[in-house]
């Protein structure tokens, strides 16, 4: 796998949240505004990618890894909280208002799925360069994943998009066009149920489809 | 045996060095961080006063109230002219956040409910509500005129209650201590003057031997019970209405409002949720006073449910204590209506301390 590959896999084959369905509870619950999506694949992109470089320079020397092997679970869990600490305490010192608005939810990095799984998957094994790339692959593929629902939910659910800060772009008057209101529903937690599975739905149909073409191809 | 000896160095050391990291990176974010939890906190000060009017010194304590706002005067900073305190007390379904501020006087200058989450269209109209507590003297707090979402005014009552035993430590020197003691508050059941002087508190006054007051309703005092008595300060007078509003051993929401000596009728009025209509229960006393041979509810808080209320329709549950009560059971505690349950519990124990008078009890 060239390092093309290695990136991209992240966005669309290995997608961890379309595809593995890993890190779903902050996915769901942050989802509001297009805003905390970003925010929230911000502070993953930067536990994710320093976490996979971290580990893996500490098991690319055969001598370490034989020692770190026996309390690997640990020491991948130290390295992980310390990033999210520091994405924590710097959040809460220069970007309050996303800090207050993803709450709970930058602790709760620490016990992300995606975060553990590529340390434990990938970068345990992987060179240091190539385990950068792959977590900046699955970093963005997850931040693209909650702009996607974020974006259908805040348009659906408040008839806007908030991009970041005061930066939003108001689109009621296309509510007001259609003579219907926003759809409160989606702004609230089944909202994020129904957009992801109909996000989801469309990905297996997609897939489906492509398995289809190919098998009618190889008869 | 060394190889797990090894891998723990290796946890202990890696554990060191991100603490390192983490410690080096708390002194960096940690002073922006405390710099702009102070600058939030000022602009809810702004709220009120313009915070360039005065040199602020800003407490921040546990308990429900979290900052404490001095606002000193400019040119002499040893002066307090207001404190503004942000206090929280629980209402129905959330916190209520409120800022009350303080003239150096002790009079309430502003307040406004700055947090809540209480029901919409119930508990929310505490927001902006005016409670007419402007001008008051916190120290002598006097019943406000709250909405009758109780649970929600209570809060909001609680939150003046707890800057006024505060106040004193924020405007030392500025508040004289009394020298008093406040020895307790009783129902008066003497039949003569129960219904114009319904209480009767008991207080020394320096080292001398107790007075017995006899309070209002509003627990204001009316006069002396021994009027040979000396009268006490205006000051004490004030602090005695306040201590007897605090204690459990009377309630001004549960009182007898009429007695029939002739026709032995007793009617005992008790308030539960609804502040604007008492409960209203007429007994009958029998001919030497001492017990209760029939009753009636003649208004009530409970409300009819389409029979869901075990009690049944209104007066279910008033009728149900009541009926307890005289037939010797348990009112101490009943599933349900917690307020207005309450409210009969009071008004029962009140009862009860009417007919141990009359039959020569206390």
């Amino acid at each position: 796998m060239n390092q093309k590959e290695n990136f991209l896999k992240g966005f669309i084959k290995e997608n961890p949240l379309f595809v593995t369905v890993l890190g779903t509870c902050p996915a769901l619950a942050i989802t509001t505004t297009v805003e905390n999506a970003l925010g929230m694949g911000i502070a993953v992109f930067f536990v994710l990618v320093l976490s996979n470089l971290i580990i893996s320079l500490l098991m690319v020397n055969p001598k370490m890894q034989e020692w770190i092997k026996p309390v690997r679970i640990p020491v991948f869990i130290v390295v992980i909280a310390t990033l999210v600490t520091v994405v924590e305490m710097v959040m809460h010192a220069f970007l309050t208002n996303l800090y207050e608005s993803l709450g709970v939810f930058i602790p709760l990095i620490v016990v992300n799925c995606i975060i553990l799984g590529r340390a434990e998957a990938f970068a345990s094994g992987n060179k240091p360069l190539d385990s950068i790339v792959d977590g900046a692959g699955m970093a963005l593929g997850y931040t693209f994943a909650l702009f996607l629902i974020s974006f259908f939910r805040e348009f659906l659910g408040n008839g806007s998009i908030t991009i970041w800060g005061e930066l939003k772009v108001n689109l009621i008057g296309l509510f007001d066009f259609l003579q219907i209101t926003p759809i409160d529903l989606f702004a609230k937690p089944v909202g994020a149920f129904l957009t992801f599975g109909f996000i989801l739905a469309v990905i297996a149909a997609i897939t489906n489809k492509k398995q289809e073409k190919a098998k009618a191809g190889v008869k | 045996m060394k190889k797990g000896l090894i891998s723990g160095l290796v946890l202990l050391v890696i554990g060191l060095v991100c603490g390192a990291v983490l410690a080096g990176v708390n002194a960096f974010t940690r002073p922006v961080i405390l710099e702009n939890e102070l600058r939030a906190k000022l602009a809810i000060l702004s709220e009120f006063y313009n915070v360039d009017d005065y040199e602020v010194e800003l407490i921040e304590i546990q308990g429900p109230i979290d900052t404490v706002f001095l606002l000193r005067n400019k040119t002499n900073n040893t002066v307090i002219e207001k404190a503004v305190y942000s206090v929280r007390a629980r209402g129905y379904q959330s916190d209520i956040v409120m800022l009350i501020a303080v003239n150096s006087n002790l009079t309430i200058d502003q307040y406004k409910v700055v947090s809540q989450a209480e029901t919409t269209g119930i508990g929310d109209v505490i927001v902006g509500f005016d409670f007419g507590m402007s001008g008051q003297n916190v120290q002598n707090l006097d019943a406000f005129s709250g909405p009758t979402a109780r649970v929600s005014s209570d809060a909001v009552y609680q939150c003046f209650e707890f800057v006024r035993d505060r106040v004193a430590i924020d405007f030392a020197g500025s508040v004289p201590t009394l020298d008093y003691t406040f020895d307790g508050v009783v129902y008066n059941l003497d039949e003569a003057t129960l219904l114009t002087k319904p209480f009767i508190a008991t207080i020394t006054v320096g080292e001398n031997t107790p007075i017995e007051l006899y309070l209002a309703l509003d627990f204001s005092f009316v006069e002396l019970v021994n009027g040979t008595d000396p009268v006490p300060s205006n000051e004490i007078l004030a602090d005695v209405k306040l201590q007897a509003s605090q204690t459990t051993t009377v309630s001004r929401r549960t009182y007898i409002s009429a007695f029939d000596a002739v026709a032995k009728s007793l009617v005992v009025k008790t308030t539960g949720y609804n502040f604007d209509a008492a409960i209203t229960i007429t007994i009958t006393l029998n001919d030497s006073l001492d017990d209760v041979v029939s009753f009636s509810i003649t208004s009530a808080e409970s409300y009819s449910d389409g029979g869901y209320d075990t009690h049944g329709d209104a007066p279910g549950l008033e009728n149900y204590l009541m009926n307890r009560y005289i037939s010797d059971q348990s009112v101490d505690s009943v599933a349900g209506a917690t307020f207005s349950a309450n409210a009969m519990i009071r008004a029962t124990q009140l009862i009860e301390l009417f007919l141990n008078r009359e039959n020569g009890g206390a």
